[in-house]
């Protein structure tokens, strides 16, 4: 408690002394504080109406107004009211890619692990993506390509994920080409290249799409839906890593695989019981549980049953008598059932002095 | 002996196993507590189990007239080869609200004052309430569990479990059965029949 004062005390005292040394420090040496004085003519000009102190900041047509002491209205120039409002883009053409991109798209050489030549993403947001796949190719072994689309627009017949996939990447290498449509994860495809088909069950890599488009429709932002869904597919990526490794597999022909209408609803999503089961260990864990459980309950019926009907018989014992009472002397506990508040230990009584020597 | 005796007399008394004395329990509870009581002769064959609530209006001390009635009583419903000293008496005093244990010679290696006391307790609630039935039967359920275990320790030491109660394996010793204590029974020592 003392410290705690002394230290108070002192803390007091060189506020106290900085307090002192900061206003002798604001003082001018002429005497003045420092601060900007008004001159005359500033002040007659003040006082007269003719200076408006920060006019200087308010802009030259402002000032006019203020200065001409009319209520004019400030009204926007003519030629800005006349601009042509912009009109909505109409569907047609947000479904249609533009030729020029389809060069960039369909015909030219890869050039990174992301595609936007309609510059869907902003600059820093393509950066972080780019980053991302870039590290996920880096890390593992399926690379994974994405193609960005806007939301509604339509690949042209004559093109195809399939055909991309064959004529742009290299069929022994492991990997995994997606078109994105930027807000619309739905319509998402996702085709593998040969090496990883057919090692992988079709479940599987439905599995990878289905919960990277599961994912993604959590978010609202067509950026963050894009973010999850890369995250997701990756992880998924990985999974099919796992199940290829283990297994091994031929190579096949690339298959497109895109969600039907009905997987669309996304009914079954793979929750935590299906992944435990899946655990060897843990089927294992279950099925010896629920043998077990049965069996335990069966043997405790048995012995209860079985107890039900027991007799107990006890050895046959001699001795001397206590007290000269002729049958039994067991000083047996007392309890007393007075107070619903007091527990029956402090409701004991205790043994008589005559049965003490018992 | 002689102390109870001066005080509650030294004549023996006739009793019913189960003796509603001071007529807490209503008619259709009767036949639980001596159907519960007889369950007990049947599962523990050499013991039984008496009851006697009263309503004592200077009672000084009801764990001496437990130890007095115990020994002065002849019941006249419990079969003649199971003695006193095989008994248990379980004496409610229902305006002291107080409720003791009494045990015969026999049972003094299985039983003591603190087992009694939790097979009492285990009653206690229900003897707050009053339900008197329901808090016998706790306490005797109790009591079979005690018992079950020093059947389970007799079992495996006898000698030593007996020596606990001052009392000797028949046919170890050569002193003789001076205070009466029965000999149990005829059947092979801690023979279960099932």
């Amino acid at each position: 408690m003392r410290r705690v004062f002394i230290f108070v005390f002192a803390g007091m005292t060189l506020s106290v002394c900085a307090q002192a040394l900061r206003e002798d420090s604001l003082l001018e040496k002429d005497g003045s504080d420092g601060l900007p004085e008004w001159n005359d003519q500033e002040l007659e000009a003040l006082e007269a109406g003719d200076y408006v102190p920060g006019s200087s900041l308010m802009g030259k047509l402002a000032r006019e107004i203020l200065d001409s002491e009319t209520q004019e209205v400030i009204v926007l120039d003519p030629a800005i009211q006349e601009l042509p409002e912009e009109e909505p883009k109409s569907l047609e053409w947000s479904k249609a890619i533009g030729e020029e991109y389809l060069s960039a798209y369909f015909r030219g050489g890869i050039d990174g692990y992301l595609v936007d030549p309609q510059e869907l993403l902003a600059t820093q947001e393509f950066r972080d993506r780019e980053i991302f796949l870039n590290r996920h190719a880096k890390d593992f072994i399926i690379d994974c390509y994405f193609y960005l689309f806007d939301g509604l627009q339509e690949i042209p017949e004559e093109e195809s994920l399939e055909v991309l996939v064959k004529s742009h990447f290299e069929k022994d290498n492991p990997v995994a080409v997606v078109f994105y449509f930027m807000g619309n994860p739905r319509r998402s495809q996702l085709v593998f290249s040969n090496r990883v088909v057919d090692v992988v069950r079709l479940e599987e890599r439905e599995k990878v799409l289905r919960l990277a488009i599961e994912d993604a429709l959590e978010k609202s932002d067509p950026a963050s839906q894009l973010d999850i869904f890369s995250i997701k597919l990756s992880m998924g990526l990985v999974k099919l890593e796992e199940i290829v490794t283990k297994e091994g597999g031929s190579l096949l022909g690339g298959e497109k695989f895109v969600m039907d209408g009905k997987s669309r609803q996304l009914p079954d999503r793979t929750n935590l019981w299906d992944k435990l089961t899946s655990n060897e260990w843990f089927s294992n864990t279950l099925v010896g549980l629920s043998l077990l459980g049965p069996t335990c309950l069966l043997g405790i019926w048995v012995r209860r049953s079985r107890n039900k009907g027991k007799t107990y018989v006890f050895p046959v014992a001699e001795g001397s008598g206590l007290l000269d009472a002729p049958h039994g002397a067991g000083v047996g506990g007392v309890l007393f059932f007075v107070s619903a508040t007091a527990s029956p230990s402090s409701q004991t009584q205790d043994v008589p002095d005559y049965l003490q020597k018992i | 002996m002689v102390h109870a005796d001066g005080v509650f007399g030294s004549q023996d008394i006739k009793l019913k196993k189960f003796s509603d004395v001071a007529g807490v329990f209503r008619m259709k509870d009767r036949e639980p507590m001596r159907k519960t009581l007889e369950n007990f002769e049947a599962k523990f064959p050499q013991l039984f189990i008496s009851v006697y609530l009263g309503a004592f209006e200077d009672l000084s001390s009801i764990r001496q007239y437990g130890f007095w009635m115990l020994n002065r009583t002849h019941y006249v419903d419990v079969d003649p080869q199971r003695s006193n000293s095989t008994g248990i008496l379980i004496l409610v005093d229902v305006n002291a609200k107080s409720a003791s244990i009494t045990f015969g010679y026999a049972l003094m290696p299985y039983l003591s004052e603190e087992t009694t006391f939790e097979a009492l307790s285990a009653g206690h609630p229900f003897f707050l309430q009053g339900d008197y039935l329901k808090a016998l039967k706790a306490v005797i359920k109790k009591l079979e569990v005690l018992l079950v275990k020093g059947w389970k320790r007799a079992r495996k030491d006898p000698v030593k479990v007996l020596a606990r109660g001052g009392q000797t394996l028949k046919g170890s010793s050569s002193e003789h059965n001076e205070a009466g204590i029965s000999e149990l029974s005829s059947e092979k020592e801690g023979e279960v029949k099932g």
